[in-house]
């Protein structure tokens, strides 16, 4: 899991919003980019289209968007 | 002002292939130009900086894998972002400086200057490889070369980023490497995808200059290339 508050801790906000997280050994090792990604493998993958409008509003867009990447709370 | 959801964790398999559907959707359909930009800015925002790296990583699995339209639809949006000056942004540490969002030791970068900036200057939240900085480069590079008005505007965006020596983010060799890719990126094919191979290869061929120009990494060697900002002098 990569939070913001470990990030934060990793990079000298300890202090300021101590957290407790099991990849932070594997942050501190520089697999930041990994985490997020950036593996430079070509990963399979669909090809992306515009989809149709779900006539969502721009906060349930948001919405969805962070509920793709990250679990809150 | 848009503020950081607390307690946002990325999950352990994060859904990129879903949040760039959505991302292409809000910059395909919301009604106007404006709310488009207003609307990435937000999501941007919300997301803090330490979670800058996963909103790039969306916009560069669009520029791998959007088709044409898709890839235009978030360049178009990237358009008046860039004319406005809210192109959705993220905080990197100054040349010489650790990554501390609390302290003025931090620089706001757009996708692409973020991205060369975390490889050619990590800043203590692990580095970013040659593979992996050459793929998503590229992606984006591409990706904001779906229209014409961005890659424009983002060229000159870069040219004025390296021509300022006075800013404390970049050593001189990077900004070298970044002018030299804006120069690169500017002349290039129109061909979004063998722009932004050029626009690339430019960066590091620069890059690699750079290092064989310092091989000794002396403080010495390494502040040549740095002026302190002016609020330091």
């Amino acid at each position: 899991m990569v939070t913001s508050s470990s990030l934060s801790s990793l990079t000298g906000l300890a202090g300021l919003a101590p957290r407790t997280d099991a990849l932070r050994p594997s942050l501190e090792n520089g697999d930041t980019a990994r985490l997020f990604g950036y593996t430079g493998s070509d990963a399979v993958a669909r090809t992306f289209s515009v989809p149709p409008f779900s006539g969502d509003t721009p906060a349930q867009l948001q919405s969805r968007f962070i509920d793709c990447l990250f679990t809150r709370g | 002002m848009a503020q950081p959801i607390p307690d946002l964790t990325l999950r352990d398999q994060p859904n990129w292939a879903g949040a760039a559907e959505v991302l292409i959707e809000g910059c395909a359909h919301l009604p106007s130009r404006e709310d488009r930009v207003r609307w990435m800015e937000r999501l941007c925002l919300s997301l803090g900086d330490a979670l800058y790296p996963a909103f790039l990583q969306v916009l560069c699995r669009i520029g791998e894998h959007g088709n044409p339209q898709a890839q235009a639809a978030v360049a178009d949006t990237l358009v008046l972002a860039l004319q406005s000056g809210r192109l959705p942004s993220g905080r990197h540490a100054a040349w010489g400086a650790q990554w501390d969002a609390a302290v003025r030791a931090t620089r706001t970068m757009g996708p692409i200057e973020y991205l060369c900036a975390w490889f050619a200057q990590p800043d203590g939240r692990g580095t970013l490889g040659a593979v992996a900085f050459d793929q998503a480069a590229r992606a984006l590079v591409g990706l904001v070369s779906h229209s014409e008005a961005a890659r424009r505007l983002y060229c000159a965006k870069l040219h004025s980023v390296a021509d300022d020596p006075l800013d404390g983010a970049w050593t001189r060799s990077s900004r070298h490497a970044l002018q030299a890719m804006a120069l690169s990126w500017s002349q290039a094919d129109p061909e979004p995808y063998r722009a932004a191979t050029q626009a690339v290869e430019a960066f590091m061929a620069a890059s690699r200059h750079g290092e064989q120009s310092a091989p000794d990494a002396t403080v010495g060697a390494l502040a040549q290339g740095w002026i302190p900002p002016a609020s330091w002098r």
